[in-house]
């Protein structure tokens, strides 16, 4: 073996450390083989001294794991860490500029969309008023037949009596009629309140992550 | 012998073979051939591990037209071989003590 085959062995065999620990694994053992090569050996037996590549890449493998923890904090991890937060803090950075940029838009959009919600209660509740106002309405027609034929001739007073009662009996169907579709109307609201809710529940889900 | 205590034993020899002066890996490990074999995949570790503790430092010096790395002691690498000198003594004492312990029973 060569001595630039063992180093490139020892390249690989460490590559998931920092490239500064391997860059010192690389020159130790390099200026081990030249030391070694200006001794007198030849380059063979300088590589074959140095020793077997796998059982280096294993004793450095094993010696950086604690290394990492003890000593790295004065020197790679304190570097990586106001990197990270360095990172961080551009990421939110971004946002926040994307936020106020995006804010001409996201604004008018959000105030269009409560505007919308709330003309969509609106219109299901004046809905429901003047469905019930028929119903009123049509009490109050057979209210004033009734007394309208109490007070005309008998002929006149029977016709009257009848339409009150057509009035009255419209009244009741209606009102059933009215209570159904504000039953109707009401799932409608629930359903898209909870639809609206599992929106905003979603999106906190989503920040929590 | 024990993993642990040879390992603290080796952080020893390599300080105090840089101890009077500096020196680098190869001359290391030729100094210390007649009392410990040390192999260099066992002195690197050794090596990045003292300069942690800041016991050694290390400097580039220019070498036959190569870098060459030499490791010099410092102040606290010279009192972690004092530390030790005194440890000895009080090994050497317990060894006494366990010693004659065997002759009480022979």
């Amino acid at each position: 073996m060569t001595k630039m085959e063992f180093l490139a062995k020892i390249r690989l065999g460490l590559s998931s450390l920092t490239e500064d620990e391997i860059q010192r694994s690389f020159e130790f053992y390099r200026e081990m083989i030249d030391d070694r090569i200006e001794d007198g050996l030849t380059e063979e037996e300088a590589v074959a001294a140095a020793g077997d590549p796998n059982e280096i890449i294993r004793n450095i493998l094993a010696e950086s794991t604690p290394k990492k923890q003890v000593q790295k904090p004065q020197t790679e991890q304190n570097k990586q860490i106001p990197q990270k937060k360095s990172s961080n803090s551009g990421w939110t950075l971004l946002a926040v500029l994307l936020i106020i940029l995006g804010s001409p838009l996201w604004i008018p959009l959000i105030v269009t969309a409560v505007a919308i919600v709330i003309a969509i209660f609106a219109i299901i509740i004046s809905v429901i008023i003047a469905l019930y106002a028929v119903v009123l309405s049509l009490g109050i027609v057979a209210l004033a037949l009734l007394a309208m034929a109490l007070t005309g001739s008998f002929a006149k007073g029977i016709l009257l009596f009848g339409a009150a009662l057509i009035c009255a009996g419209l009244t009741i169907l209606s009102l059933f009629t009215v209570n159904f579709i504000v039953k109707l109307l009401f799932l409608l609201c629930k359903a898209l309140f909870s639809g609206i809710k599992s929106i905003f529940v979603r999106r906190k889900a989503n920040d929590n992550c | 012998m024990d993993i642990q205590m040879k390992r603290g034993l080796l952080d020893i020899c390599v300080l105090a073979a840089i101890k009077n002066e500096d020196s680098y890996g190869y001359q290391i490990i030729k100094d210390l051939k007649p009392y410990v074999e040390l192999s260099e995949s066992t002195l690197y570790p050794i090596l990045r591990r003292l300069e942690s503790a800041e016991l050694l430092t290390v400097r580039e010096a220019a070498h036959n037209g190569r870098l060459r790395k030499y490791y010099g002691i410092t102040p606290l690498g010279l009192k972690r071989i004092d530390d030790f000198k005194e440890e000895w003594q009080e090994i050497m004492s317990i060894y006494r003590f366990v010693t004659k312990e065997d002759e009480k029973i022979d």
